[in-house]
């Protein structure tokens, strides 16, 4: 991976035709680099400062710069706000490039930003979540500070009963409940515009994928004929389930008696672990053992009203067309990453819900316990590493 | 008979130590200079608080004797925290501590330790393998595992103002030969301080203007064994500093022995003197100070929050502005004590020494303070030490049962670099561990550890068969279509209402007790099971090897300060890395990648 800390530039706002374009430098000597290119005094471009003036004979623009610890990255970082002309833009990089910068990879200041400590990992999945449906940015990094705050402020509470008189139950109640709304407000933005894992309706040849896949879909977006193989490409959609969006992908048939191994195999190669595989097959075939070994499978009897066969144990009645088990599909669906912001944020309402009541029967300790749940959901907890770098692969370059 | 364990020092720790090695089955002797001052409380006449209050109740189920003594020796009892939860009371005691001495020998004489007074100057043997101590007038004594208690002595320094002194508290001499002895042995130590308040006569404080405080209104004893709850014995009094007394102590700072350079050793942050209050809360006065006998009618009062290193012409002054104590005459000047204690990474779980084959560490001089802490220590190294010698396995508390576990645990793998004094919130069990249920919580180890005699054990197992019982039952019915966890996470149900709704009378405190314990272990039922699960995940960190890591500028994908700090502590798993400050969140998360990555090409 690229040393942290280098320079890196990028283009942060849309690469289109626009009044202002906004170019974005960040790591070490971000600030000499523009203060040479503008030919200005050492320093005028260190900390939080504004220049106006010609950029290297390319544009007039206008430079700010942040304060190591207090830009988006952490990092020494300068903003430089072009004309909007295409090409302007892709001038300046190329000059930053000759002087030491290197071209950002998607995601990379965000990244900075999460390795930093400038944004939690909490943070990075509600941004990726805001960024995929281009909404603007939510920040849950100030309830969980205030939410580190109250913990050391109960512990104190707790531990030194004759010293500390900060706080009393009241006060506490009341900190709680204006957390809980903001974690509700939180809550539903963002369930209305992130996206789940992606979910892949995987199972032999005709064994009736595309009429779950409308079903959930709600619409008919794939053609559905009963001559094999006619979904050859798959499909993908982005679908709304109980309130919540989820990546839906109908794929090729593959396996069982015919096989569209070529098909199946482009498939394979685009799964990623997080994956979830609704696996259809009305006979009960065992799915293939690298989908099972890497993912979770929901294993469906499917074609169950036409029932050609007997449903084995382990295996999922579905019916598509009389909606047998299409429910328990969806629920399969939806908890596909109870990790994901809204889940949380949901989670964290009803606990700081629970801390309520604890903080009305005086049982602090009760509060503190539960608050700190409240706080490990708002920390990502280190086995979700993987969800923040997917969540990072979603920016595109300028994030 | 041939003396197999040698306890050396008379303190808190070390009357445990004695005790428990005894209880263990080996012939026991304790060495001390003075058997008047056998668990001298050196500085508050206290015992108990939050969490330590509960660990003197897991003393209590390991078979110790500090909950005896505390209930036998009781002036008043209050319980800490009730507005805050079960699961944090502190029950505390004030404490007569001349009959608390009494009572300690006592113990000693009934578990049958032989008691030798004398001051240990020197180790005899090998590092690895001592075979006995020499005493101050020359004499040896032989032994086969040792255990060394010796408080805040090795090599004690009293500060007060400009004068230093040698002592290991006051009125008693330091032990410089043995510090040099162990220096000598090249064990890692290191100098930690600690400060006591001034001494006030009774008869000289006008009490008429101050807020009293009796016994709360409630039946409690620390131990099973003791009959009956607490009797309100003796009166305190709290009193609060005033603008004028923060005056006295900012304009004289230079001259406080803290302040003016002359000691340079950790204190405890959170025991801290009133220098220290007054320097990091300077717009604050009105800090309380607790007025506590040392005895019943006793001439002495001690004056709680006032800990001082300052002058005496100073410490006159400060007093002197207090509310009720403008005649006051001090019989006993604060002061500092600077001691030597054993370095982290010195001693094991079972707190021998690591480089010995049979020297055990306990109490202050592990870093920790606090008589509790030295006292469950004590009995910890006391009892392994004697089923070292016994050929039997040594044991180590588990952090999710009791407080021992926590602390044992957090000296060993955290390390302390100020007194270690015990918090509730140093537990990640805390809901589970209290003070009602502590006998519940350590009655595995107890067994295990082989201290808990016959007849303890017998009775436990007999509140264990009452508890059983009225669990079935209230498990197996249900109250108005509700069940009793439902009912009992109501936050407005009691005990009481528990055992009226199945008409059982708890009569007396033992049964009210365990009818508490009940309530309480069905309403915390979830989230313990929650922290234990997460201990567990944890846990598995701790499997994770960081050692193959030898430089953690590879891992560029963390923040530079972590990776200085993972550069130079090292640490060999996951957990340990995880416990290091520098070290956040996503830094672990990113190191938590790397692994996987590494780990994944290394396979292939
Ligand atoms: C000035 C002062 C201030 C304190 N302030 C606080 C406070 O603010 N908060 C708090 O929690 N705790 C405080 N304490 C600490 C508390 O007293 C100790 O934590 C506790 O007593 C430790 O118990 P221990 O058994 O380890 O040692 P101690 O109680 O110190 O007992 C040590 C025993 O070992 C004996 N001994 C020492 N050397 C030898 C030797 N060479 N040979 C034979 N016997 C020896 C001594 O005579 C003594 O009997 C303070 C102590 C002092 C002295």
């Amino acid at each position: 991976m690229e040393q942290q800390n280098d320079l890196i530039a990028a283009l942060a706002t849309a690469q289109a035709v626009s009044a202002i374009a906004l170019v974005r430098l960040s790591g070490k000597g971000a600030s000499a680099v523009v203060e040479k290119l503008m030919k200005l005094k050492s320093g005028a471009l260190t900390g939080r400062k504004r220049a106006v003036g010609d950029l290297a004979g390319i544009d007039y623009l206008v430079a700010i710069s942040w304060a190591l610890g207090k830009s988006y990255t952490g990092e020494e970082m300068v903003d430089l706000m072009c004309h909007g002309s295409p090409g302007t833009a892709a001038r300046v990089l190329e000059v930053l490039e000759k002087n030491g910068a290197r071209l950002a990879a998607p995601g990379e200041f965000t990244r900075r930003a999460w390795l930093n400590g400038r944004l939690s990992s909490l943070d990075v999945l509600t941004l990726s979540a805001r960024y995929s449906t281009g909404g603007q940015k939510v920040k849950s990094s100030d309830l969980s500070e205030e939410l580190s705050e109250l913990t050391s402020e109960l512990e104190g509470f707790i531990e030194f009963n004759e010293d500390h008189e900060v706080s009393d139950g009241s006060q506490i109640t009341i900190l709680l409940q204006s957390m809980k709304r903001r974690a509700k407000n939180l809550a539903d933005t963002v369930r209305s515009t992130e996206i789940l894992p992606r979910i892949f309706i995987m199972g032999p040849i005709n064994a009736g994928k595309s009429t779950l896949f409308n079903r959930l879909n709600g619409k008919e977006t794939v053609v559905v004929s009963s001559k094999p193989g006619t979904t050859r490409d798959g499909a993908t959609r982005i679908v709304p389930l109980s309130g919540r969006y989820v990546e839906i992908s109908d794929s090729a048939g593959c396996g069982g008696v015919e096989l569209d191994s070529e098909a199946y195999a482009l498939q394979e190669r685009s799964l990623k672990s997080p994956d979830r595989i609704v696996w259809l097959d009305p006979y009960c075939y065992p799915p293939p053992v690298k989908l099972t070994e890497n993912h979770e499978v929901l294993k469906c009897c499917s074609l169950a009203d036409k029932a050609p066969a007997e449903c084995k144990p382990g295996w999922l009645p579905v019916s598509s067309v009389s909606g047998l088990g299409v429910d328990k599909v969806i629920d399969f669906i939806l908890t596909a990453d109870l990790e994901s912001p809204s889940w949380r944020l949901e989670r964290m309402t009803s606990l700081l819900e629970e801390a309520i009541s604890a903080a009305g029967s005086d049982d602090i300790a009760l509060v503190a316990e539960i608050v700190s749940d409240v706080l490990r959901e708002a920390n990502m907890p280190q086995r979700y590493g993987d969800a923040v770098e997917r969540a990072l692969e979603r920016f595109c370059v300028g994030k | 008979m041939k003396n197999r364990v040698l306890v050396i020092g008379g303190g808190h720790a070390g009357v445990e130590a004695a005790i428990a090695s005894a209880a263990v089955g080996c012939r026991t002797t304790l060495v001390t200079p003075d058997v008047s001052r056998i668990s001298l409380m050196s500085c508050n006449p206290a015992i108990g608080g939050i969490a330590k209050g509960t660990l003197v109740r897991e003393i209590d189920g390991l078979g110790g004797v500090a909950a005896e003594s505390a209930d036998n020796t009781a002036l008043q009892f209050r319980m800490l925290n009730t507005k805050k939860g079960p699961a944090v009371w502190g029950p505390r005691v004030q404490s007569d501590v001349n009959e608390y001495c009494l009572s300690q020998r006592e113990k000693l004489e009934k578990a049958g330790v032989n008691i030798v007074q004398g001051l240990v100057t020197k180790l005899m043997g090998p590092r690895k393998r001592i075979t006995g101590v020499v005493l101050g007038n020359g004499k040896e004594i032989n032994a086969e595992a040792f255990v060394l208690a010796t408080g805040t002595f090795l090599d004690g320094m009293l500060h007060r103002g400009k004068t230093a002194w040698p002592g290991g508290r006051r009125g008693d001499v330091s032990a410089v030969a043995l510090e040099k002895d162990i220096r000598e042995r090249m064990f890692h130590v290191k100098r930690f301080k600690t400060g006591t308040s001034p001494r006030v006569l009774r008869n000289s404080i006008d009490t008429s203007c101050l807020q009293k405080q009796i016994s709360h209104d409630m039946q409690f004893r620390f131990s099973w064994a003791s009959r009956g709850g607490i009797k309100n014995r003796e009166t305190c009094w709290v009193t609060r500093t005033t603008g004028e007394t923060e005056e006295i102590v900012k304009k004289s700072l230079k001259k406080s022995a803290l302040y003016s350079g002359r000691i340079h050793s950790k204190g405890p942050r959170y025991c801290p003197s009133f220098e220290d209050k007054v320097t990091k809360f300077p717009d604050r006065t009105g800090h309380p100070i607790h007025i506590e006998p040392m005895g019943l009618s006793s001439r002495v009062m001690y004056l709680n929050g006032l800990s001082t290193s300052m002058p005496e012409e100073i410490q006159q002054e400060i007093v002197r502005s207090l509310p009720g104590f403008k005649n006051a005459v001090i019989s006993a000047y604060g002061y500092t004590v600077e001691y030597t204690c054993f370095e982290t990474g010195e001693f094991e779980k079972t707190l021998r020494l690591k480089e010995t084959d049979n020297l055990y560490v306990s109490g202050q001089i592990l870093g920790t303070s606090g008589y509790e802490e030295a006292a469950a220590t004590g009995l910890l190294a006391g009892a392994n030490a004697a089923r070292r010698v016994l050929g039997l396995e040594e044991r180590i508390p588990d952090r999710m049962n009791s407080y021992l576990g926590v602390m044992v645990d957090d000296l060993v793998t955290r390390g302390t670099d100020e007194p270690y004094r015990l918090f509730s919130s140093r537990s990640e069990n805390r809901l589970n561990l209290r003070q009602d249920n502590a006998d519940r919580r350590v009655f595995a180890f107890a067994v295990a550890l082989g201290t808990l005699s016959q007849k303890k054990q017998t009775e436990y197992r007999a509140r264990e068969e009452k508890y059983n019982q009225l669990r079935h039952e209230l498990l197996s019915r249900r109250f108005k279509g509700k069940s009793i966890q439902d009912i009992c996470k109501r936050p407005e149900v009691s005990p009481v209402d528990v055992s009226e709704l199945i008409g059982y009378n708890a009569s007396n405190i033992d049964d009210r007790e365990t009818v508490t314990t009940l309530v309480l272990d069905l309403k915390y039922a979830g989230y313990v099971k929650r922290a234990e699960k997460r201990h567990k995940v944890r846990k598995r960190y701790s499997d994770v090897s960081l050692l193959h890591i030898i430089d953690y500028n590879v891992v560029d994908t963390i923040t530079i300060e972590a990776r200085e700090a993972l550069n130079k502590r090292k640490p060999e798993t996951l957990s340990d890395a995880e416990a290091i400050p520098a070290v956040r969140q996503a830094d672990l998360d990113a190191l938590v990648l790397y692994l996987m990555k590494h780990s994944v090409s290394r396979e292939t």
